[in-house]
């Protein structure tokens, strides 16, 4: 038979501020006394402690209505809950080292029962956690500062929260706070130097806000005896509490509980349609940044900000076809200004962790992954006291240890139009769970060691775990924190294996972390939408051959390949940091130092900016000195090479490419402007390793431009990015040069119209003045260099419409309206291949391929093309030609 | 749905020339705006027209090398980042240079439900050679006037 609480009467307890403290009698009934509050407005903080009967039962099954542990029932690890409800309690600290287990307490002491608990539904125990001397015989300095400490979450809701513990031959102290220090907190001693004693501490409590927490922390004071930790419960949540488990999968049609916050000036627009959480416009723009860290708007639950330990977890498909900015999810959401986020990326290539602490931002773990084009991301988090482990489709991803924030709830984010789906909030998992938390998957380091951690969830008791390194180099690490170092390594890339196993050596998890260089280079690109790869709308090339760089635009992704080529070990490793719309400025002042301290592992930054400032009219500072110099060009690039130099990161410098804002571009105001920058450059900057000249590359002279490797007056085209990585491959690797990809040169045509050259895949657009897009490309085309001309020009009759030159064996292939009646005469000569081409025009849904194989052993050929005819043939659309590089 | 109250935050009103808007509940808005300035003869300006003034006297002071007037309408992020540059001696004769013989042509306003203002603008700095920027203007407080806060370049 359950024997029900028996309390002995209050005493007081006095707040820390308070001289002399009231000395706890222990073993014995208290009389007379009561309570103290420590109240500043709505905020309260009071606590009692009471002596129970010797002997007596605490069922907290009854008692903890919101929440309860136990602690010890099955070893020092072990830890029962509440099953069925959002666990609140958070996860124990054991100060000073890890406690013990008592499970021989005699019936004198306090015991426990429950009926609604997991792992074990149903209990009555006097086990107990002890830290100190469990001999009543040794007196240790070490025992001193040693206890336990947790919280519980803290709005204007009142709650109460009951524990139990105690402790032998000794004095602990307890200590009791809010987090938002609304209410003075509580500091008191509890002793008895002579003999056991158990307590019961009933604290009331309320913040004067949301998203707080209640800390309570017991630590032996004396060198003798120990103090005891058993349970805790909680009640009158109050304020909302989520229930778990939580689900919603928006088949209502309703967005009731959630809420919206904007981090910019764009609004957002978030709506359920479908059966889907969507939010449908852009809200990335060169303004939404933090430093270097992106800002967009997010839908948080608003009835879960009191939730504290759980797993979550939801579908999330990015939608717009333009740029492809953040999703992802917050967690541990408190308010605008503290929570932690996940956010995904192609447009630079990312899996990012980061949290926001009071206002600020910081990386607690990048990699260059994003997502893929119309990809489902299944994005998971579990969240246990300190301990972070986030999945991303299936596979751990991140996994850390952090106490910036203790509870609040979830949001999901993005930065333009996405889909959400299939929320879920359950309660921790009672499954054991490991993931390394070093070394990341698909990263790289110019090291020749790898230190190994993980983290674990639901351990058992002694339990180890198993690193190892491509299946060989097993070491074991017998103790959480579970830290292996492997020294002396080869370059080349590893795969990390980090086993969980019981007592008894059972594998009961692991985790496998492929892709992890050693000997390689960790490169940076830091500059402006330039190095962003803006109007790089060829993604085929962005996804690195081994996987490191998931992304759909820029020279990253092809420079990586490029220099896994040529260097001794396919270990390199290039992060995409241009941020759009950046001056030199900005760079230096608001980004460098944010980026320098997300990607600790730097070995090179690749520098370049100068487009911004041209067409802002900053003034260069060639040969300025003193106050002449504030705020020009070189100044704010000095300050950046600075900050790098200072952080032992090699920076290499490139020269701008020009702007085509101008009919007259050679001489244009800007392109004068860029040059003196070069002149800043090559001749003025301290600290830097010059980089690639992209103004010589794209405007050799006053008669030769390559506009044409441009998507718009500013930014080089897919094909244009492409030369660009060989660029900086050439200037990085100055042993190992890599001939320039294949392009036409002197491309013109007769119209005079803007005339692109490009690489082209299902979904681009191939035409500069219309916005069909390609639907179907055989595969005799693939790295085929399409040229874009305007199909306004489809009835064009000249003889020359399209000029340019070949230095190469090329196979020239001219797609036709595959409806017209007939085709040009100039087309007779060409072989009809029978393939298609699929377009999105639905006037010429379909073009036919001819093909012409030229022969260009040595200097160039000239290619002419005559004009559509579509008068004449009733063409509906203009031809597009596309040059393959022969291999013979 | 979301709740009102947040929903009803995230709308934007825009307008594209100084005659038409988008939006119903944009004309309702104006309506009441011109009831309210008829009725209590106040002269607060539109914002349109505020913006339209405080462009023209910062593309005056580009022209004229003014760091004064720069220093007076530039606020936000982007005053920062020219602060160095306005007290720099060598910075109005470069400007008088730069924006010698040029013309702008404001294109495009926006009016943002926050209150902010998006205008795009053509800056010709000879026949040949022009530059597009979208400059955000913004109030520091709801009771100072506007000031160009945010300026990028559109290709």
């Amino acid at each position: 038979m359950i024997k029900r609480i028996a309390l002995g009467q209050r005493y007081l307890v006095k707040p820390c501020r308070r001289s002399t403290p009231a000395r706890v009698l222990l073993g014995a009934v208290l009389l007379g006394l009561g309570t103290v509050a420590n109240a500043v407005g709505v905020a309260q903080l009071t606590a009692s402690i009471t002596t129970p009967l010797p002997g007596s039962t605490f069922d907290l099954t009854a008692e903890g209505s919101a929440d309860w542990t136990h602690w010890g029932l099955g070893g020092a690890t072990s830890v029962n809950r509440k099953s069925g409800v959002m666990p609140q309690i958070g996860d124990l600290v054991q100060v000073g080292g890890a406690a013990g287990s008592w499970t021989k307490a005699p019936s004198t002491r306090m015991t426990w029962v429950w009926a609604d608990g997991t792992p074990t539904a149903s209990a009555s125990t006097r086990t107990f956690l002890y830290q100190g001397d469990n001999t009543g015989k040794t007196a240790s300095a070490t025992y001193v500062g040693k206890g336990f400490q947790f919280s519980v979450p803290a709005d204007t809701s009142e709650r109460t929260l009951a524990v139990y513990l105690g402790g032998a031959l000794s004095r602990g102290r307890l200590e009791v706070s809010l987090s938002d220090s609304s209410a003075p907190a509580i500091s008191q001693t509890i002793e008895n130097l002579t003999g056991p004693y158990d307590n019961r501490v009933e604290i009331s409590y309320r913040a004067a806000s949301a998203g707080q927490t209640l800390t309570l922390k017991y630590l032996q004071e004396t060198v003798t005896g120990n103090i005891i930790l058993g349970a805790a419960t909680l009640q009158g949540a109050g304020g909302g509490a989520q229930l778990l488990p939580f689900s919603d999968d928006f088949s209502d049609g309703d967005l009731g509980g959630w809420l919206v916050v904007d981090q910019t000036n764009t609004s957002s627009d978030w709506a359920v349609i479908g059966g889907s959480l969507t939010q449908n416009v852009a809200i990335e723009s060169t303004q939404s940044y933090d430093d270097s860290f992106h800002l967009g708007s997010y839908a948080y639950l608003g009835g879960g900000l009191g939730l504290m330990d759980y797993r979550f977890r939801v579908d999330a498909e990015y939608l717009a076809v333009g740029k492809a900015d953040d999703i992802g999810v917050l967690f541990r959401y408190r308010d605008a200004n503290n929570f932690y986020r996940l956010s995904i990326n192609s447009r630079y290539g990312f899996t990012r962790l980061e949290r926001r602490v009071n206002g600020v931002y910081s990386s607690l773990g990048t990699d260059s992954r994003g997502y893929r084009r119309n990809e489902v991301l299944r994005l998971e988090v579990e969240v246990r006291g300190p301990n972070i482990i986030v999945w991303r489709s299936g596979e751990p991803v991140f996994a850390v240890t952090d106490d910036s924030h203790v509870s609040g709830t979830i949001a999901l984010y993005t930065q333009d139009r996405a889909r959400f789906d299939n929320v879920r909030i359950d309660p921790p998992s009672s499954a054991p769970v490991i993931a390394l938390s070093s070394p990341l998957s698909y990263l790289t380091s110019s090291a020749h060691s790898i230190r190994a951690s993980a983290v674990t969830l639901n351990a058992p008791v002694d339990a180890t775990v198993e690193f190892s390194l491509n299946g060989s180099n097993q070491t074991v690490d017998p103790a959480a924190p579970y830290v292996v170092d492997f020294g002396g390594l080869a370059g080349g890339n590893y795969e990390v294996v980090a086993i969980l196993r019981d007592a008894v050596g059972r594998e009961i998890a692991r985790d496998v972390n492929p892709v992890v260089g050693l000997g390689g280079e960790y490169f940076v690109g830091i500059g402006d939408s330039i190095t962003n790869g803006t109007g790089d709308f060829f993604p085929a090339d962005n996804i690195s051959t081994l996987g490191r760089i998931v992304g759909f635009q820029g020279y990253e992704g092809a420079l990586t390949d490029l220099l896994d080529q040529t260097s001794p070990t396919p270990t390199n490793l290039v992060f995409n940091e241009g941020i759009g719309g950046d001056t030199s400025y900005q760079a230096a002042l608001l980004r460098v130092d944010s980026i320098i301290r997300r990607h600790a592992g730097m070995d090179t930054a690749l520098v370049q900016l100068g487009t911004n400032d041209a067409l802002a009219q900053i003034p260069s500072g060639l040969g300025c000195t003193g106050t002449s110099c504030d705020g020009t060009f070189k100044q704010n690039m000095q300050a950046l090479i600075n900050r790098l130099v200072a952080s032992a990161i090699e920076p290499v410098v490139a020269l701008p490419p020009p702007t085509f804002n101008s009919t007259s571009p050679y001489t244009s105001r800007s392109n004068n402007r860029i040059r003196e920058y070069i002149g800043v450059i090559e001749n003025e900057l301290t600290g830097i390793a010059l980089g690639p000249d992209f103004f010589t590359f794209f405007m050799p002279s006053a008669t030769v431009q390559y506009q044409s490797l441009f998507s718009d007056t500013l930014h080089p085209n897919g094909l244009g990015y492409r030369v660009m990585s060989y660029l900086w491959h050439n200037s990085l690797s100055p042993g190992a040069q890599r001939p320039l990809p294949f392009f036409l040169r002197n491309l013109t045509l007769s119209t005079s119209k803007l005339v692109q050259q490009n690489l082209l895949g299902p979904g681009n657009n191939y035409y500069i003045d219309e916005n069909y897009t390609l639907t179907g490309i055989p595969a005799t085309l693939t790295e085929g260099r399409w040229i874009m001309t305007a199909n306004a020009d489809r009835n064009e009759v000249a003889a020359s419409y399209v000029t340019f030159d070949v230095d190469r064996n090329a196979d020239l292939f001219v797609a036709y309206d595959a409806n017209a009646n007939s085709v040009p005469e100039w087309l007779s000569g060409f072989l009809d291949t029978g393939e298609m081409v699929g377009t999105s025009n639905p006037n010429a849904p379909s073009l036919r391929l001819y093909r012409m194989p030229l022969y260009v052993p040595n200097g160039t050929v000239r290619v002419s093309l005559g004009g559509n005819s579509g008068l004449t043939t009733r063409a509906n659309s203009n031809y597009v030609a596309i040059v393959v590089e022969r291999s013979e | 749905m979301l709740p009102s109250s947040s929903k009803g935050q995230n709308r934007i009103s825009r307008s594209h020339d100084g005659s038409r808007f988008t939006r119903l509940t944009t004309w309702v808005w104006v309506g009441l705006l011109l009831l309210c300035v008829g009725v209590s003869g106040s002269e607060t300006p539109e914002p349109r027209d505020e913006a339209q003034r405080l462009l023209q006297t910062y593309f005056n002071a580009l022209q004229t090398g003014n760091v004064a007037v720069l220093r007076e309408v530039l606020g936000g992020e982007f005053g920062d980042s020219q602060a160095d540059l306005l007290q720099n001696p060598e910075y109005e004769l470069e400007l008088v240079q730069s924006y010698a013989g040029s013309d702008f042509d404001v294109i495009d306003v926006q009016i943002l439900e926050s209150g902010d203002v998006v205008a795009t603008v053509d800056t010709w700095l000879d026949a040949s050679e022009w530059i597009r920027n979208r400059l955000t203007l913004s109030r520091p407080s709801a009771s100072q006037r506007l000031r160009i806060v945010h300026r990028e370049v559109v290709p």
